[in-house]
């Protein structure tokens, strides 16, 4: 006989309450559900209780904070995120612009638990949120309103715009001083860019050339044949004068002999030296030839030596006594004083690189700076050197920050607020 | 996105609910998890981030993992079974119809061999799903046992030896009748053994342990379907606390 196996019959086989009753695999599935939930719970709590709100960080925070170890509300408020006085206590972050539409919150562009990396270092994208379509309050801005970074928008530098000139008022002659076998002080000099151009100790800037430092060895003030030697001070013409002054009256001190007038010969001309000594020299008034040989310096000096270099204002009626006054030179310390550069980070590159114009200028009004071209050829993604806006420019005013004595003390624990003083 | 992945099981708990079909929640339950990984990487700023986001970056990639696991099983894994099982049934009551099996064995060994002692000792420990099924009514009456048939001794020994255990063992190891080229050798040599009125009997008991090592099959194939199961949802479920705590402690932070 052989088997039922009928779809009915194979029916028959099943319970029809089967599921109503908890069947091993579904109440091990539940348990094992509840019970993963359960431990998770658990392990929160039991984290908390030994390290506290620590395990809830989302990464460890930049080397620079380190300090404050996992006291979380010393730049957290609880439910408030992250205000910007936490931050403001210790770091001072003056307004980027007066006129600026939009200010962010500390923490939205310095994002902090990511590591160790460097917190002021930002993306292009937190300038060009706002640069890219420049919008401004009050008064209108002096940039350029669409910059999407440094090879896409960012515009010339203004000091080597079309029409820029260097208004220092100073005479100097760049082609002149690369020549090679310049006479200097003990024989011929070879000038070389560093020679006068050096950097401040942070090698970031070039320091003002000084003619203490740099012109004296080989263009000596020197006074003339009265006073053979003698060197004025590269000062105000006040002080020359007061220097020249003490320097003949010294000299009439010292050497009296030298004050008598040369003997002249018969229609008023000057003996020449040597001709005849037989007429002994007439004496004069003291006073009157340290005027005249004042007067003589002065006016050599004041008509050659300075002119060299510099030039003088125009005499005022009020002071037609007195020497005309230098116009200072006002060489500026720093040219783009909207920006940051090193010149150590670059030291590897000839000076030439970047100032190409300096051997071949004549001229003072000339600026001798790179254009941003010149810098685009590294500073880009095909030149390989970084670009980010932060690489030059500076969001916060650091001229503004606060020099010592900041809020903060320590005590055995960490660093914390001091009490009020 | 997680919560609503998480909903699924709640949706498969209350399946009247008339928020779309069944198929659908399927879908979006795939699709949102698989989008929830990038989605998270991004959210993350492709960092691990400190002890509890690590904790739930592991979770989430174990538990998306066992999911594409999961559906990738989904799709070859029904075919199979229904190739190789051709009895399938419901299998939470594969224990109860592995209970009928050996009852109708039972009942064709009886008929042809007369009453049988009960074995001597239990062949394996009962497990919860014989336990479960103890506790149910029998399946169907038993017949009366007939007189013993001459020649009978062979199969009798063949059932008490070989049948009747291989029918009681909760799960099939590598027994003889586990292995069905092995079984079909046995029966083979077992109808030389018998006269040609009990080959009838000896086919109907080959079609039972045919059967019983179908479901034995179908017991396997269905652990391989919805084994995983038992990684994604409890992993879930610590997966969407543990987001909730996150959620709240970065309000708070």
């Amino acid at each position: 006989m052989a088997r039922d196996r009928s779809t009915k019959a194979l029916a028959a086989r099943i319970e029809l309450d089967y599921y109503k009753r908890p069947h091993p695999w579904r109440t091990a599935m539940q348990r094992f559900t509840v019970g993963a939930a359960v431990l998770a719970g658990a392990w929160v709590l039991i984290s908390m209780r030994l390290q506290g709100d620590h395990i809830f960080t989302s990464g460890p925070v930049a080397t620079r904070h380190r300090m404050f170890g996992a006291d979380c509300f010393q730049c957290h408020e609880a439910w408030k995120g992250v205000p910007d006085d936490k931050c403001l206590k210790c770091h001072d972050a003056p307004a980027h612009h007066g006129n600026q539409t939009m200010t962010p919150s500390c923490a939205s562009c310095h994002v902090e638990h990511k590591g160790q990396l460097q917190l002021a270092r930002m993306t292009d994208q937190h300038c060009t949120r706002c640069h890219s379509q420049l919008q401004t309050t009050g008064e209108p801005t002096r940039f350029a309103r669409s910059i999407q970074s440094f090879e896409r928008g960012h515009p010339e530098f203004a000091a080597v715009r079309p029409g820029a000139r260097d208004k220092t008022v100073l005479r100097y002659n760049h082609q002149k001083h690369m020549k090679r076998g310049l006479q200097g002080k003990s024989g011929p000099v070879n000038l070389e860019c560093a020679g006068c151009h050096a950097p401040d100790p942070a090698g970031r800037y070039m320091q003002a050339v000084t003619f203490e430092q740099h012109c004296k060895d080989c263009h000596p003030l020197q006074l003339g044949l009265t006073l053979p030697g003698g060197v004025a001070p590269h000062a105000p013409t006040d002080v020359v004068r007061l220097a020249v002054r003490a320097q003949l009256e010294t000299l009439a001190r010292e050497h009296p002999e030298r004050m008598q007038a040369e003997p002249k010969e018969e229609g008023g001309r000057r003996r020449r030296r040597g001709a005849s000594e037989s007429q002994p020299p007439t004496p004069v008034n003291t006073a009157q030839w340290l005027s005249s040989q004042a007067e003589s310096i002065e006016k050599a000096l004041v008509g050659k030596t300075c002119k060299l270099c510099h030039d003088f204002a125009a005499p005022t009626a009020s002071a037609a006594d007195s020497l005309p006054q230098v116009i200072a030179p006002a060489m500026p310390a720093r040219w783009m004083k909207s920006s940051v550069y090193s010149h150590r980070a670059h030291r590897t590159l000839t000076c030439a690189v970047c100032h190409a114009s300096a051997a071949a200028s004549a001229e003072t009004s000339q600026v001798l700076l790179p254009s941003a071209v010149t810098c685009l050829i590294c500073h880009s993604p095909s030149g390989g050197s970084r670009h980010e806006c932060t690489e030059c420019h500076l969001h916060h005013d650091k001229s503004r920050e606060r020099e010592i004595d900041g809020p903060m003390e320590i005590n055995p624990v960490m660093i914390r607020p001091r009490a009020a003083r | 996105m997680i919560l609503f992945c998480g909903l699924l099981g709640v949706r498969k708990r209350v399946p009247t609910w008339r928020l779309g079909n069944a198929s659908s929640w399927m879908r979006a339950h795939i699709w949102l998890g698989l989008m929830s990984v990038p989605m998270i990487l991004f959210h993350g700023g492709f960092a691990m981030g400190g002890t509890l986001t690590q904790v739930l970056m592991w979770l989430l990639f174990i538990v998306v993992a066992s999911g594409v696991h999961g559906l990738a099983v989904q799709q070859f894994f029904p075919r199979l079974l229904t190739n190789q099982v051709e009895t399938e049934t419901i299998y939470e009551q594969i224990p109860h119809v592995i209970e009928q099996l050996a009852d109708e064995a039972l009942q064709v060994i009886e008929s042809v061999c007369g009453p049988l002692a009960p074995p001597s000792e239990p062949v394996a420990p009962p497990s919860p799903e014989d336990a479960a099924a103890a506790s149910r009514p029998p399946a169907r009456p038993k017949a009366k046992p007939a007189a013993p048939k001459e020649g009978s001794g062979p199969l009798r020994e063949f059932y008490e030896k070989r049948i009747r255990d291989f029918l009681a063992a909760p799960r099939l190891s590598t027994e003889d009748l586990a292995v069905p080229a092995r079984s079909k050798a046995l029966f083979a040599h077992l109808r030389k053994l018998i006269p040609p009125e009990l080959q009838d009997a000896a086919g109907r008991l080959e079609e039972i342990c045919t059967e019983r090592y179908a479901l034995e099959t179908q017991v396997r194939l269905h652990h391989w379907l919805h084994g995983w199961l038992f990684v994604h949802a409890p992993l879930s479920a610590a997966l969407i606390l543990l987001t909730v705590v996150h959620a709240l402690m970065s309000f708070k932070y």
